[in-house]
């Protein structure tokens, strides 16, 4: 039996990786977010969720429970994007974008009604410049190379 | 000398022979009422009118009177009056007219002739099309138009005529100009339902179209097809016209006669079978294309072509074009050799003098400012009265008047290349005359520097030697070009005797092409969501402003807009790039808004990022310095 030749994974460009970075960041703060306003439902403890309420106390608590559960998809959100992008996958990129699109008109939202979250909108902004890089969309297969017909190849004479 | 090839004719042939050898095939579309047929008994049937400045409309010749001398007599009119016939002038009400019409089995509505619509216009085309369309649907309301009844009265006129005597015909002439022999066709069709037939941009009484094909005289003296040139609504240039070795766009039928296929309603002819997306351009709207074109150029240069709408050919087209399907799939009635009705010629030479002197509208005149809806003038002329392109020019309308024929190509290359070769021994001469004054001005210049006394003479001849020197440096620039366009024309001539071609559509900027079948996805629910969309998003606009304010309306508003887009998206399948488009809007808008909020900081950063950056380079420039060579 002749051996396997080693499978390559393909290359991953340093923008990607940039990329990956960012979205880890983004679930890192994501998580934290999810966790704080679970924390404010009595999830972890009645102790820790008193005293998140009454750090919050000007929300009305209907929103509060709203946003523990957007936080929460958010959070499964980015660890699916996370890992589909580290596989370079397709769908990731795609869902990467919609997911920023999505957190930008939040966040412009959040910026009209006087409450935004800038460290984030600066986070998307880069994201959203960085996943429409031309090499991050030949990376994810959003473009594809262009083959040049042979006929139109000019031959050294 | 290459021998005579299946297409070609004797060069003895006369004019009408010469026009029958080479007369097209027309493919009409079912559905479709009207075909090409004779003058003579649509203007028996006419009664003449002129409608004056005044705004009043008078007869002066009735119903039954009418006949082409009689058309063509001299009429004094004043400035601003014109002349016009009426076809369909039994007009009472619309009841009155489809009651007659039900009765006898007519009806304008081209479903019932056994037309088949497919996918709807509107559903094919974006938002910004559909806002278009809805502001020219309005505009109708004011504007000019051809009544419905007038529609549905002349089929039945039109079907009584054809009922006496079906005629298909047309009227051909010759045109000899520039070594090409253009045998121009023209075709009369009654009605222009393409409005009320086929949901198309207007209709109008009478529609004159025609096409033409070039033929040229071989060095063994046999006539040879080479381009043909089909009209296509109010388009000129090397678009219109195909080469006749180009199999792939136009089809020839017993190897000397071309097909046309012909657009329902409108009349347009195209060179493939299928339906074909025409965007009207919003009148007056033009002067915005400038700012729009650029606007797409930077887009697509920023973003990328995946993501942009526009490519470098659709850049160039109107932003706010009104949409219209043209139905032109050939399945209905065949004119032409060998095909279900053959033709009738008339030859139009001498020019008869209802061709020459009647310069009036051949059919209803609605005073419809946009033109569209008022009735053609006759081939010689426009609607103004003015000499037609394509009559008197129809070599420059579609660009063959700068197209050598291929008998002369090689010789007009050889004559080009002499005159350039001339050129470039005047060149000589003159550049060696002015080299010669130019080092003798430099000599006395030298000769004068530093002599206080000759400085005025010394800054004369400084500023002369600089004019000559930018003059010299021209003439050498064109020397060069000249060399060049000297080994093109070579390379150019060699390529053409070794038998090589062009690409047959190497001439055309855009080659129109009917629309891929089925490219939406859910149809019906696509084709109704395009059809109420503007609608909505109206209803959405001004409920919205009317009822909310601030804040909260620019939310909604925001709101709605993405869910139209999205929604569209889907059905086109373009849901990628039209989320990635909201993306990068969203994103530009932030930016924006990031950097009016946070100037200050970014100002700061900046300064100490090219601080740093050029701290960096001289610290590495001087341990370059320091290290010293190796």
């Amino acid at each position: 039996m002749s051996p396997q030749p080693p499978t390559r994974s393909p290359q991953r460009p340093a923008i990607v990786t940039i990329i990956i970075l960012l979205f880890l960041l983004e679930t890192f703060l994501a998580v934290v977010l999810a966790a704080i306003y679970f924390a404010q439902i009595n999830l972890f403890s009645e102790q820790v969720g008193a005293i998140v309420r009454m750090q919050m106390s000007d929300v009305p608590g209907s929103v509060l429970t709203f946003r523990a559960f957007y936080n929460g998809v958010l959070c499964l959100a980015y660890v699916i994007i996370t890992v589909g992008l580290i596989r370079l996958q397709h769908w990731a990129w795609i869902s990467a974008m919609v997911l920023m699109g999505i957190r930008l008109a939040f966040g412009l939202g959040d910026y009209l009604f006087d409450s935004p979250a800038f460290p984030l909108l600066i986070i998307c902004v880069l994201l959203v410049f960085l996943l429409n890089q031309r090499e991050t969309r030949k990376a994810f297969g959003i473009i594809k190379e262009k083959r040049v017909p042979a006929e139109f190849i000019k031959r050294p004479q | 000398m290459s021998p005579p090839s299946s297409s070609s004719a004797p060069s003895n042939l006369s004019d009408a022979e010469l026009l029958r050898r080479y007369e097209p095939v027309l493919r009409l579309t079912k559905g479709e009422a009207y075909f090409p047929s004779d003058i003579d008994r649509y203007v028996a049937q006419c009664s003449l009118w002129i409608s004056h400045a005044n705004g009043v409309d008078e007869c002066v010749i009735a119903r039954g009177e009418l006949t082409l001398d009689r058309l063509a007599e001299t009429r004094r009119l004043e400035p601003g009056a014109v002349e016009y016939l009426k076809f369909a002038e039994n007009v009472t009400t619309l009841g009155e007219v489809t009651q007659r019409a039900a009765v006898r089995g007519v009806s304008t509505l081209a479903l019932q002739r056994g037309f088949q619509p497919g996918i709807g216009r509107l559903a094919r085309v974006g938002y910004t099309a559909r806002l278009a369309d809805a502001g020219i649907s309005l505009s109708m309301l004011v504007r000019g138009r051809v009544p419905f009844a007038t529609a549905t009265l002349a089929e039945q006129l039109t079907r009584d005529i054809q009922a006496q005597q079906q005629r298909c015909l047309y009227y051909g002439r010759v045109v000899r100009d520039g070594g090409w022999i253009c045998l121009n066709y023209w075709f009369f069709y009654y009605y222009d339902d393409w409005r009320t037939g086929f949901d198309g941009v207007n209709d109008h009484e009478a529609d004159w179209e025609n096409l033409s094909v070039f033929l040229y005289e071989t060095e063994a003296g046999y006539l040879e097809p080479e381009w043909v040139v089909f009209s296509c609504h109010d388009f000129t240039g090397d678009d219109l016209r195909r080469r006749w070795d180009d199999r792939e766009q136009l089809e020839i039928v017993g190897d000397t006669h071309p097909v046309a296929y012909v657009g329902a309603g409108s009349h347009a002819h195209y060179y493939r079978p299928g339906e074909y997306l025409i965007e009207s351009e919003v009148p007056g709207l033009w002067r915005t294309e400038p700012i729009t074109r650029a606007a797409r150029r930077l887009w697509r240069k920023l973003f990328g072509d995946e993501i942009s709408d526009s490519t470098p050919a659709s850049e160039n087209g109107p932003l706010f074009a009104i949409p219209f399907v043209e139905y032109a799939r050939g399945d209905g009635m065949s004119i032409g050799p060998g095909q279900q009705q053959e033709w009738e010629m008339v030859l139009l030479d001498p020019a008869p003098k209802w061709l020459r002197d009647f310069h009036g509208l051949w059919g209803l005149f609605v005073r419809d400012p946009v033109g569209g809806e008022n009735a053609p003038a006759g081939p010689m002329y426009n609607r103004d009265g003015q000499p037609r392109f394509s009559w008197f020019a129809p070599l420059a309308f579609a660009g063959v008047d700068r197209v050598p024929t291929p008998a002369n190509t090689v010789a007009a290359l050889a004559s080009q290349r002499e005159a350039v070769l001339v050129r470039q021994q005047e060149l000589e001469q003159t550049i060696q005359a002015k080299v010669t004054t130019l080092q003798g001005l430099g000599a006395e210049l030298s000769a004068v520097a530093g002599l206080a006394h000759m400085q005025l003479e010394s800054q004369t001849g400084a500023k002369q030697a600089d004019a000559l020197r930018a003059e010299l440096r021209q003439l050498r620039r064109e020397r060069m070009d000249n060399d060049e366009l000297i080994m093109a024309l070579e390379a150019r001539s060699a390529a053409l005797l070794s038998g090589q071609r062009d690409d047959p559509r190497a001439h055309a900027k855009i080659v129109q092409e009917p629309m891929p079948p089925d490219s939406l996805r859910f149809e019906r629910l696509a084709q109704l969501w395009s059809a109420a969309s503007i609608g909505l998003l109206l209803i959405g606009l001004i409920s919205t402003l009317a009822f909310t304010s601030g804040q909260v309306s620019i939310a909604i508003l925001a709101v709605l807009a993405v869910v139209f887009l999205l929604v569209d998206s889907v059905f086109r399948r373009s849901a990628v790039r039209s989320t990635t488009q909201i993306a990068m809007i969203l994103a530009v808008i932030t930016t924006i808004l990031l950097a009016i909020k946070f100037w200050w900081q970014i100002l700061i950063v900046l300064v100490l990022g090219i601080g740093l950056y050029l701290a960096v380079g001289n610290l590495r420039d001087l341990l370059r310095t320091l290290r010293g060579p190796k």
